[in-house]
This record gives structure tokens, sequence and C-alpha cells, in this order.
């Protein structure tokens, strides 16, 4: 599946700072209780070691039901990205984006129409792993805009994946503590 | 955190979030009413496009300025067999088929075999006011599948099928049917421009996957 690249700036000293508070952030669910037993966590990695910038954010489109906001925001800790307030429904990352000083800041889009490979339907509450990917160049001609494609990885893999999500602090004392080590006794 | 992408801020920078406003080309594939409209070397294209499931009302977001594309398939043809773009270009629009979604199409085409690339619904279409880091994000639908048309040097009308995308939850094409609906298609072809051109069958062939 490819995408298309798109930077947006040189070089902004207050988006730097904005992207800067934004890695990593905790983010609220939309009003959904952290506990909420009908959320999903939906997660995946992206290699961005061929990528001109790093990962600092990632959008989530909500595909089915449509609805007026129509994007989640995706936690991204060191190429992991992941929301555990998913609610039922079909979902797909729409795009990613980074910065960098000497590069600046780049969008990365999937096509709005289409599946890609992050496409996932929640019909039951769980943890979905969207996959683990590599990010790649294409090669394009001179007048026309830089593509990527993601490639699927094998490493890491959902378990080593789990076990990190399990030592971020957001995971303490709720649900999604048991929720994770019950998947990963199940990938045992 | 829920984001909303239409909170848009007036920033100066007015972007046409659109189907090239303004400079969509002609097509050299014109719809036809009548024989006299048919030169030597043309032929009458006669088919039609379905989508399942079909568009819900609100589902195209259309400024008044591209109301045409409502419930419009543009069909993108070639007399050479070829990968199509990633993206709808204005290329590829001189050689499109307008199909109403639908309805038959009845269109004048050369008198030579052609292949039909992809299709596209146009799903977003508006101008407006955004600011100067909006990023536009094309908001055309593709439909994928390529066919070929067989076309005979006597043919003087034919008649490709009704070409039917199934579409998933993300709008990918989950699958492709060419349904030969001739009866209702040459009677609706008759009251149109007569009994005296015959409407040849020539359905529409998939070729290969895209």
């Amino acid at each position: 599946m490819k995408g298309w690249v798109k930077k947006t700036h040189c070089f902004n000293g207050l988006t730097l700072l904005a992207v800067a508070l934004l890695a990593g952030c905790a983010f609220s669910g939309g009003g959904r209780s952290i506990d909420d037993p009908t959320s999903s966590l939906v997660f995946g990695y992206m290699d961005m070691e061929e990528a001109p910038t790093s990962m600092d954010y990632v959008k989530l489109q909500q595909v089915a039901p449509r609805s007026e906001a129509g994007y989640w925001d995706m936690g991204t800790d060191d190429g992991i990205m992941y929301n555990q307030y998913v609610p039922p429904g079909s979902f797909k990352v729409a795009h990613f984006g980074g910065s960098s000083f000497l590069m600046g800041e780049h969008r990365y889009s999937f096509p709005t129409y289409g599946r890609n490979a992050t496409a996932v339907t929640i019909e039951v509450p769980g943890i979905y792993f969207i996959g683990a990917y590599a990010y790649q160049e294409v090669d394009t001609g001179f007048f026309e805009a830089d593509k990527f494609s993601i490639e699927p990885t094998e490493n890491p893999s959902e378990k080593e994946l789990l076990n990190t999500l399990l030592t971020m602090d957001w995971v303490e004392g709720t649900q999604w503590e048991s929720r994770i080590k019950n998947r990963l006794a199940e990938l045992q | 955190m829920k984001h909303s992408t239409n909170r848009l801020f007036s920033l100066g920078a007015i972007v046409a979030a659109a189907l090239m406003a303004g400079c969509v080309p002609p097509s050299a594939i014109k719809p036809v009413d009548n024989l006299s409209q048919i030169d030597n070397g043309k032929v009458i294209v006669v088919g039609k496009i379905e989508l399942t499931p079909e568009l819900e009302p609100d589902e195209q977001v259309l400024g008044s300025s591209y109301e045409e594309y409502r419930n419009l398939a543009l069909v993108i043809t070639d007399t050479e067999l070829r990968q199509p773009a990633d993206q709808l270009g204005i290329g590829a629009l001189t050689r499109r088929i307008n199909a109403p979604l639908g309805d038959n199409f009845f269109v004048s085409h050369e008198a030579q075999p052609f292949f039909i690339l992809r299709s596209w619904l146009v799903m977003n279409a508006e101008i407006k006011v955004v600011s100067p880091n909006y990023v536009h994000v094309p908001g055309n639908a593709p439909l994928l599948g390529m066919f070929g048309i067989d076309v005979q040097p006597d043919d003087r009308a034919i008649y490709i099928g009704t070409i039917r995308y199934h579409r998933d939850t993300f709008f990918g094409t989950e699958k492709v049917e060419v349904i030969d609906n001739y009866q209702q298609a040459k009677n609706e072809f008759a009251s149109k421009f007569g009994e005296q051109v015959q409407l040849r069958k020539s359905l529409a062939m998939p070729v290969m996957n895209n």
C-alpha cells in the first residue's frame, strides 16, 4: 500500500515545540473511561529507520460507523502506536507524521478510500494488533510527489510489543493490566 | 482523543480542496442522443456502472460547483492496456466515460478495441478556506478492475454490460461482476435510436486485477 509524503515546513520552532509536547503524550479517549469494557486496544509498530523523520503522531480514521469527528489520535512511543479507547467499528491508520531539525515536518498519508494494511474491524472488544511495518521510500519521477510504502516486518512481535505496553504508566491499575496479561497468556 | 478535521482556520490561503477546480478537461468520449452525432469511425458504447452498497445520500460531500459529480462514475479508458495511476489525474480524464450510477450510458467511441482501466467516484470536492498548513488529501474513491472491450470494424453500437462494483466498509473493491442485461439495454437503445442500428453484445472482459 503506497501513500504520499507532504513536507509542510523546513523549520518552524513553534511546530517543533508543539510536536515535542505531543510526542509520547498521554491522551484522552474522546470522553470514554479507560476502564470502559467496550473499549479495545489497537496497537502496532512502525520502523522509521528509512524515513526522513521520526513518527511523532498517528491518526486513526474511523471509517464506520461514520462520525463527525472521524479521527482518533494514537499514542506513540519509539515506533509503537496505540489507542486504548477504541469503540466497535472499522478503523485504519490514515496518516502519521513527525519532524526533524534538518528535514522539517513531514506528514505521511494513505489514500482516504480503500483498505490499507492497518485496516481493522472491531466487533468484539479486545486487543487488536494491526501489525509491525517498516517505512520505505518509493522512487518517483522528478515532478511527482514523494511517495512511501509500508512493508510488514516480523520484529517486533505482538508479544514483544504487548510486553512494552505493559510497562507504560497508563496501564497500571486499569483494566488493561489484566487484559494485556490475558492476551500475553494466549500468545504463550 | 478525537480530532475534528472540519475545523479549518481562515489564515488567508484559499485552497480548492476539490477536484481540480475549473480545470477538468473535456473528454474525447461524448454522450450521444441521436445517430447524427455518430461520425464515421465511431461506435456507440452502451453500458452501466453500479455500486453496491449504493452511496448513502450524504456520503459524497460536494460543493455547489461540483454537483455534476454526484452519483457519477468517471470511467477511465485507454486504447492501450496499462497500469492506471494511483490518483485521479488530469490526463486520465481526457478519455473518460461519464457514467451515471445505475443508469445506462450511451457514448461515442472510436471504432477500435479499448480498455476500462479504473473507475472513480468524486467523494469530497468543495472550495473552502483553510490554513497555510492544510494538507489536501484527494477525495476520490477508486473502483478497481480492468476490462477489455472488443469492438469490430463493422460495429455501429455495442453493449458492454453492467459493471457492478462491490465495496467493503473501507471503500475497497471486494468484487466486480459483469452482468448481462442486454434485453433491457436493447429496449432502451431502440427507444432512443430506433431499430435501424443493431446493438451487438460485447460484454466487458476482466483482464487482470489492479
